[in-house]
């Protein structure tokens, strides 16, 4: 259980936060992940043989070398060499509105980033191409799919750069996406996808119709989900600049039924696309978007 | 709709206070920047025009809560005009008919101008729609509910009255006029009278405030200055070698300097005149001596009256009447007073020997329950009064007492066994008593020899000499069960000590009488004195040997008490008294007591049975005082017993209004209350 603590510790985007170091924010949520979970059913997906070691409880039987067994009596699992095998778009969304944070949180974009940079170095110690895009009405930077290891160092300086500017437009984002990515993949979207439902469908169904695998992390702060102020407060727009001068405590429950209506228009949306979806609260573990990412990336085996 | 203190209605310019309250001070809003802002618009369209609307209601509340506190504190009230079918106007005529009102100075008869004034008041009213009350201050109503005709007619039953004037019966029914009255009907009350201090005093003793329409009075004899000078009280000093010497109490009550000759006389003798010269409102003593020897008997009744001549504005008070009663035969009139029948017995029966013997002293018993009532006048025809101990009947009768020793009485108290430890303290703090007991010794005491007659004998009212022969009854052989110790003044003499701190017999002196203290029940229960000669010894040292000298003389609304001396007279239930005008008047006879409830006519009442008895009736003081007061008090005092019902204070001879206006207060506090509720509530709600 000490373990299982420690990395849950290590997930934590408020303690990731106060790392400077992108690169060791990506470690420490990586290693934190993998630590607390069996080893064997992640290690590798690739076809060349590498080496064999003891079959453990849970692994696949598909792995175990029936020949060793004849020949030993012994239970062995083969083990892989890795290699690159799928290209990973990754679209961090950077607009405006992704540097929301509630008191004692870390904003969408910082959370979306660790995110970004832990899968990237998951991914890229799998030998996957990684490709990181940041966006906000259009495609502000594109980096290009590779597998190399020094890949990672330039997707995070990237990173480190971003800073939140501009509206969403996601609609435009992933048609330009799309017609970039001439191999298919898996897409991971991080966005808080605040723009029109419509036009998220429409820009996603493009990519399902390119093949792509699409995983979409839907990033929000807990005070967008619940919206538990005190006191009158006049809310402004941090991309459109509205206002909105309100008793949160008086509207509370019809807003919380909005936001709910708008979060289940979303997953429908993702519903009909066979996209995965996922809504992460800023204040929640990295390990649940983590978590369904592998889950996919497994389905694809 | 009109308001009493129109001025209020400007605190109504605090509605501004709410109105730039809403204009300026609005909400304070923490600025946040948020993302979603799209589905707060959506969620904020709903219920903000809500929100304004209540805002809007609560200014709303807030300015017309202000506006009718304002609109409260000035009085509102609505002129309603009067059903001309049905409205009455309901007067109250109120005639002074008081002594004071038969003063009659020059040409000017105070009583005269009284009946034309009220007739006037009467014929001037509207005869269609009026009703009369017609009040006298002494007499009460003379009518009620009556038309002009009829209240005219009641002049003639006007008469001086004797009693004193009171205001209470007015107010009762003036009350329950309110009550009954129809909502158009309006109430006047118009007051004729000379306004003397004595009226003042009975219109100040009134505590209630009533509201009329009309307050309206007349002022009678303002200009002229009547003289007046009043016998206003008159006693014996003593009386001594045949000389009856008097003292009388001489006052101005009118509004000039006077000067009159004042005179005592007794059946047919006279004392010498006296000059006598007064300012206004200036009072004097003056001493007469009546030399009456040769035509008194025991018992008999001596009529005196005190003269003032010559006659002036006002004759009534000139002479003052009071009935002397001397008793040369040294008789003596002596209660013994108890807790009960039995408790006197003992103490009655040794008396009965003890005068028995030595004379026709007459002696009562009264129980402290019968003696309670009309206390005063029951000590005034004893000569010495014995109490079978100090208990609770005598708390608040120190005073009485007190006057009743300084009189010339003598009262003795004996030690019973019950005991009221508060009510020696008043008796004691007062002089009443010669020594307060303080604690009960209940152990056997032999009482010493007498040897301080030296401080016996600087009591002039002790006689040493009776002192001394009591003393051979060898008081100091008898033996005290219980006794109480008991504290004493230096005026005090203290005679056969039983220890240092308890004495048989303590005496002190008060002007003319004496008060005593015997440290022993009547009953035995302390010793066996009461049983042996020696107590009647000492009650006869106690009582003394001098004359007494009674007077008789009642104030005209006073109960006349006389007393029933005869034993046939005691065995009665009535008797007859005839009063000045010889009419006969059955007396209650009571407790050795002929007592005739007031008021009486002025003068002379006396017994229709032998022996006759006389009493002096007299003006009730300050009745025949004609002292004016000034008109501006006047309006002061009928303005703070009387409001007028549209809030205005008047007081002046105009006719009644045929509006009438009434009050909106309540109604005006309960929407004020219900807004604020109001109020409250909604501003919960935004709250929410």
């Amino acid at each position: 259980m000490k373990g299982r603590q420690k990395h849950v510790n290590y997930l934590d985007p408020v303690l990731l936060s106060r790392l400077d170091n992108m690169e060791l924010v990506a470690r420490c949520a990586v290693e934190g992940f993998f630590s607390g979970l069996h080893p064997s059913p992640f290690h590798g997906f690739s076809v060349e043989y590498s080496d064999h070691r003891a079959y453990q409880y849970g692994d696949e039987l598909k792995y175990l070398d029936w020949k060793m067994y004849g020949r030993s009596d012994k239970l062995y699992i083969k083990q892989f060499q890795q290699e690159t095998n799928v290209n990973v778009y990754m679209l961090l969304d950077s607009s405006k509105s992704m540097s929301f944070a509630d008191e004692g949180c870390v904003s969408k974009l910082d959370y979306g980033s660790y995110l970004t940079a832990a899968m990237c170095y998951m991914m890229l110690k799998q030998n996957d191409s990684v490709s990181l895009t940041l966006f906000d009405e259009n495609i502000r930077q594109w980096i290009p799919p590779r597998s190399r290891s020094t890949h990672l160092h330039q997707i995070l300086k990237v990173l480190n750069a971003n800073k939140p500017q501009g509206r969403t437009n996601l609609a435009s984002v992933l048609h330009d996406l799309a017609e970039r990515t001439n191999r298919r993949g898996v897409v991971v979207l991080i966005s808080d996808l605040l723009d029109d439902v419509e036009d998220i469908k429409s820009g996603l169904a493009h990519l399902k119709y390119l093949k792509h695998d699409v995983v979409v992390f839907h990033t929000l702060d807990r005070q967008e989900i619940n919206l538990d102020y005190e006191d009158q407060i006049q809310f402004e727009d941090l991309e459109s600049g509205e206002i909105a001068r309100v008793f949160p405590k008086s509207i509370q429950k019809t807003y919380r039924e909005n936001v709910q209506r708008y979060l289940d228009e979303v997953q429908a949306v993702t519903g009909v696309n066979e996209i995965g979806y996922v809504l992460l609260n800023t204040s929640e573990s990295l390990s649940k978007a983590l978590l369904a990412y592998l889950n996919l990336r497994n389905k694809m085996r | 709709m009109g308001f009493t203190q129109i001025i209020f209605l400007l605190a109504s310019a605090a509605i501004a206070g709410p109105i730039l309250a809403h204009l300026f001070n609005r909400a304070k809003f923490r600025r946040v920047p948020f993302t979603m802002v799209q589905f707060l618009q959506l969620t904020q369209k709903q219920t903000q025009s809500r929100r304004r609307l209540r805002e809007f209601l609560i200014l709303l509340l807030r300015c017309t809560i202000i506006l009718l506190i304002a609109v409260l504190f000035a009085g509102p009230v609505m002129k309603k005009q009067a059903d001309v079918e049905s409205w009455r106007q309901i007067h109250y005529l109120v005639l002074d008919d008081s002594v004071s009102m038969l003063c009659k100075e020059g040409g000017y008869d105070f009583w005269q101008q009284m009946e034309t004034a009220g007739k006037k008041y009467i014929k001037n009213c509207d005869p269609a729609r009026s009703v009369f009350n017609v009040y006298t201050m002494t007499g009460g109503f003379l009518g009620k509910n009556m038309t002009a005709p009829a209240a005219l007619h009641t002049f003639d039953q006007l008469k001086p009255g004797t009693g004193a004037s009171k205001m209470n019966g007015l107010i009762a029914d003036i009350n329950k006029t309110i009550e009954h009255k129809g909502g158009d009907d309006t109430l006047g009350i118009h007051i004729v009278s000379d306004f003397t201090p004595m009226f003042a005093d009975v219109l100040g003793q009134q505590s209630q405030q009533i509201s009329v329409d009309s307050i309206t009075y007349q002022v009678i004899g303002k200009d002229v200055e009547p003289d007046n000078l009043a016998v206003t009280d008159a006693h014996v000093v003593r009386y001594s070698e045949g000389i009856l010497t008097l003292s009388a109490r001489v006052a101005n009550y009118g509004r000039a300097v006077s000067t009159k000759l004042i005179q005592a006389r007794a059946w047919k003798h006279k004392s010498q005149e006296h000059v006598i010269k007064l300012g206004p409102s200036d009072s004097a003593q003056q001493l007469l001596e009546v030399e009456i020897e040769g035509d008194i008997e025991a018992g008999d009744f001596i009529p005196v009256e005190i003269h003032l001549t010559p006659d002036d504005s006002l004759s009534l008070d000139n002479v003052y009447r009071f009935a002397v009663v001397v008793n040369p035969d040294q008789q003596k009139n002596i209660l013994v007073a108890g807790e009960t029948e039995s408790e006197l017995f003992l103490i009655n029966k040794a008396l009965e020997s003890l005068y028995g013997r030595s004379g026709d002293h007459l002696i009562h018993t009264l129980t402290y329950s019968d003696f309670s009532n009309s206390f005063s006048r029951k000590l005034d025809m004893f000569d010495a009064v014995i109490f079978a101990s100090v208990n609770s009947f005598h708390e608040n009768k120190s005073k009485a007492l007190k006057s009743f020793i300084e009189r010339g009485g003598d009262l003795i108290f004996f030690a019973g066994g019950e005991f009221d430890k508060s009510a020696a303290e008043e008796l004691f703090s007062q002089g009443v008593i010669a020594a307060c007991p303080e604690r009960l010794e209940e152990r056997i005491a032999h009482i010493k020899p007498l040897n301080n007659l030296a401080a016996g004998s600087n009591l002039s009212n002790i006689d040493t000499e009776l002192l001394s022969v009591v003393d051979q009854y060898k008081v100091d052989q008898a033996a005290m069960w219980s006794y109480y110790n008991c504290r004493y003044s230096v005026n005090t003499a203290a005679f056969w000590e039983i220890t240092p701190q308890a004495n048989l017999l303590y005496v002190k002196a008060c002007r003319n009488g004496k008060s005593s203290f015997v440290n022993t029940s009547i009953d035995d229960s302390f010793s066996a004195l009461t049983k042996s000669p020696v107590i009647l010894s000492i009650c006869e040292l106690l009582i003394g040997t001098e004359n007494k000298v009674f007077s008789f003389d009642f104030a005209s609304d006073e109960s006349v008490v006389l007393p029933a001396f005869t034993s046939e007279m005691q065995w009665q239930e009535q008797s007859w008294l005839i009063d000045q005008d010889d009419k006969k008047i059955l007396a209650e006879v009571s407790e050795g007591c002929i007592v005739c409830p007031g008021p009486h006519s002025i003068g002379w009442i006396k017994s229709v049975s032998e022996p006759i008895c006389y009493g002096g009736i007299n003006a009730v003081d300050g009745e025949t005082n004609l002292m004016q007061i000034p008109e501006n008090q006047i309006t002061k005092l009928t303005e703070r017993h009387f409001t007028l019902n549209d809030g205005t204070q008047k007081s002046s001879s105009t006719g009644l209004s045929k509006s009438q206006n009434a009050r909106l207060d309540k109604y005006l506090i309960v929407l004020i209350l219900i807004l604020i509720f109001a109020d409250s509530a909604i501003a919960n709600r935004i709250k929410r």
